[in-house]
């Protein structure tokens, strides 16, 4: 980091807006800034760190509170805020940082508190507030800044100071190892440190995750193996199943080809049985009826009524047989007619005989006489004698005439209905004529037996189905989680991983300490060089830098020497801030306040010649009057780019900072 | 006005990295052996010399586990 300019306005002695251009040209690092004690250097020192940080510090590196820092004039005028801005590059980067600070008034009018407002522009892009302090340590670290941004009243001291466990010599020995670029190889072994623990802990999860692999692949092979029964099972009775539609099918095809056959035995078999039962019925009709004659006749009607029934079934059986030997006698006497017209017998066609031509003309004749004597009414008549039946019917009419008219018309009904199945039936046994009623039933059967085969088959397809999908649902389930478990490969990777780490791990906890011990040369080398390029003895051998980066001086033979001298030990200081800035991993500007204070002329000379040669940028605040030899002068200013003066101003209170005019 | 950026001295690290591999590497596990080598270290040192102020530690390990993993992935 380099400065580039500073610019405050009523901050600490500095009345009004003071400038101060840090730029420097090549070949001329320095910046020299004189001024009388208490007038303002340590001020524009700390002005400088105040808009870095936000801290102010005094001289025995106690924090001064902001609202002290405004000017007692500028207060007192009424004027209740201080500013400093300050313009510094950074790797080809570009800042302006501008801290503002307004102090506020009791009732008294006596300072009573502060609001402190930052703005950071890098490149003229503004940075968040939050980020500002990251981006300034960026650029220069608070905890290494008391090398660079260096108050030798305290540094001066800097032997003792890190000689103990104090805190301040904890942040001592931290800043150096900073400025020395230890923490980032230590960052690096930290990292891998925990890449370790990482690593195993993904490990161990992995061995759990691993375990949960293996009881999944055992569940997914239980999984399959159920699976594969229940397809083999399901194909199995899918087969059977086929084979049974198969035959069903068959049964089926020759049922309905003689479907015809087995509804009309279906038909006639009802039939047959209706008729059985009408016939069975009439006779149970006709039963009741006698019954209900029995019952409701009156008996002495009713042996006339049969009497007269009996009678006119004679007469009936008479007549019929009147008439039939009639029709014969008729017969005969035609024939005998004819003979003897012919005069061949009738019977025999031969020529009749005169005797026969007389018997037959009296037997013509006895026939005629029996005709008309057969042809006369019988008496009674028959029809008298129904009339007389009906007529004692009617005066004998049964006291259950209504219940056998019923049962009559019952009878009738039933009746009427048997011709009519006699011959429905007589057709159905023409039409199954050559047809095996036996056969038919027997492939019935069958086809009913195959239907109970197929629902029982189904049953089991279904079952089988069930389990098939259950063990798919499963499968897929398990299959996932399998997928989504971490490969074997991926295992070992992570393991490799691990053991990669802590190898390396251990290693650079070793070029940790190589390095350290590395740096801790070079800065002793460079501080011994720089020590020696000071001083104009030749006593003293080097620096020796201890485990705290103390700096001891041996002399020639080897020994510490204990030198209790002031100005030697600020030499130690300006040696050891000049061989950190050579040996750090960045390269900053170095401002140094009060650096001669306790050094004779020949040190000053030698470290005003060594900043010239070295340094890339030194602002010095050194003290007015203190004199730079004639035989280096001359050469020294060739390398100051600017010489500022703090004056006093117009009150003891202000003080106000100028170019000097060169004489 | 120039400005430098020295970092960590590169050299002077890679150095002490390399002479701490010659003398720990007999040490190290089998399986990492294959990879302990200038090429592994000077990829450590250059993270270590690279980060910035915002790398945050995970984005270093991160950067490690990286560079760790890409070789192993060479080597297999």
């Amino acid at each position: 980091m380099y400065l580039e300019k500073i610019v405050m306005t009523d901050f600490m002695p500095y009345i009004g807006t003071q400038e101060v251009d840090f730029s420097v040209t090549p070949g001329a690092p320095i910046i020299l800034i004189e001024g009388e004690n208490n007038r303002g250097k340590s001020s524009l020192f700390t002005a400088i760190r105040w808009c870095l940080y936000g801290r102010a510090l005094d001289r025995s590196s106690k924090a001064v509170q902001d609202q002290f820092l405004l000017n007692d004039n500028a207060f007192d005028l009424g004027r209740d805020s201080f500013e400093v801005q300050l313009s510094f590059s950074n790797n080809n980067d570009n800042y302006l940082l501008t801290r503002t600070c307004t102090v506020k008034r009791d009732t008294k009018g006596k300072r009573s508190g502060s609001a402190v407002r930052t703005f950071l522009h890098r490149n003229r892009d503004a940075i968040s507030t939050e980020d500002i302090p990251r981006y300034i340590n960026e650029v220069l670290d608070e905890s290494i800044s008391m090398f660079f941004l260096a108050d030798m009243e305290i540094l001066k001291n800097y032997e003792t100071l890190v000689e103990d466990d104090s805190k301040a010599a904890i942040e001592v020995k931290s800043a150096i190892e900073d400025i020395l670029g230890i923490p980032s190889l230590i960052s690096v072994r930290d990292a891998l440190k925990e890449i370790v623990d990482d690593t195993y802990k993904e490990i161990q999860k992995k061995k759990k995750e691993n375990s949960e692999k293996s009881e999944l692949e055992q569940k997914i092979a239980e999984q399959t193996s159920k699976k594969s029964n229940a397809k083999t099972q399901y194909e199995t009775a899918s087969a059977s199943m086929a084979e049974k539609k198969r035959e069903q099918d068959e049964l089926t095809s020759k049922l309905a080809k003689i479907a015809d056959a087995s509804e009309l035995i279906e038909r006639e078999k009802t039939l047959i049985e209706k008729n059985e039962n009408d016939l069975k019925s009439i006779d149970k009709l006709r039963k009741e009826i006698q019954v209900a004659l029995h019952e409701s006749w009156w008996a002495p009607v009713s042996t006339q009524v049969e009497l007269k029934v009996n009678q006119t079934q004679d007469q009936t059986k008479l007549a019929s047989q009147r008439h039939q030997s009639l029709s014969e006698k008729k017969f005969k006497l035609t024939s005998l007619e004819n003979s003897l017209v012919t005069n061949k017998c009738s019977e025999c066609q031969q020529d009749l005989p005169i005797p026969s031509r007389e018997e037959t003309k009296i037997s013509i004749e006895v026939l005629q006489a029996e005709i008309v004597e057969m042809s006369k009414p019988l008496i009674p008549s028959l029809e008298s004698l129904v009339d007389e039946s009906r007529r004692l019917s009617l005066f004998s009419m049964p006291r259950k005439a209504e219940v056998i008219r019923s049962l009559e018309r019952q009878i009738r009904i039933l009746q009427n209905d048997a011709p009519k199945r006699r011959q429905e039936i007589k057709e159905i046994s023409l039409a199954l004529q050559g047809v095996n009623k036996d056969e038919v039933k027997n492939l019935e059967l069958q086809r009913q037996n195959k239907d109970r085969e197929i629902g029982a088959v189904a049953m089991l397809i279904r079952s089988e189905s069930t389990k098939l999908a259950n063990a798919e649902k499963e499968l897929t389930v398990l299959n996932r989680k399998f997928l989504d478990a971490p490969k074997s490969a991926g295992d070992m990777e992570i393991s490799t991983e691990m053991a990669i780490a802590s190898s390396l791990q251990e290693i650079m906890e070793d070029t940790v300490s190589r390095f350290r011990i590395e740096m801790k040369k070079t800065v002793e080398k460079n501080a011994t060089e720089i020590f020696a390029s000071l001083g104009s003895e030749n006593v003293f051998k080097q620096l020796q830098i201890n485990e705290n980066y103390g700096l001891r001086l041996v002399d020639n033979k080897g020994q510490v020497f204990d030198h209790k001298s002031a100005g030697t030990a600020q030499v130690i200081a300006i040696s050891l801030i000049l061989a950190l800035a050579k040996s750090a991993a960045r390269s900053n500007a170095l401002v140094l306040d009060t650096p001669f204070a306790r050094l004779d002329d020949t040190h000053r000379d030698n470290v005003l010649k060594l900043l010239s040669r070295d340094s890339k940028q030194s602002i010095l605040l050194i003290q007015s009057g203190e004199k730079i030899s004639k035989e280096i002068e001359p050469e020294f200013r060739k390398h100051v780019s600017r010489t500022y003066k703090i004056s006093i101003g117009t009150d003891p209170k202000e003080s106000t900072i100028a170019l000097k005019k060169q004489v | 006005m120039s400005s430098e950026s020295k970092e960590l001295p590169l050299e002077k690290a890679q150095q002490a990295a390399i002479k701490s591999l010659s003398s720990k590497k007999d040490d190290a596990s089998e399986t990492a052996k294959p990879y302990l080598d200038q090429e592994m270290l000077i990829g450590l040192i250059d993270i270590a010399s690279q980060s910035k102020f915002d790398d945050s530690p995970l984005v270093m390990k991160q950067k490690i586990r990286k560079l760790i993993k890409s070789r192993i992935r060479k080597e297999d």
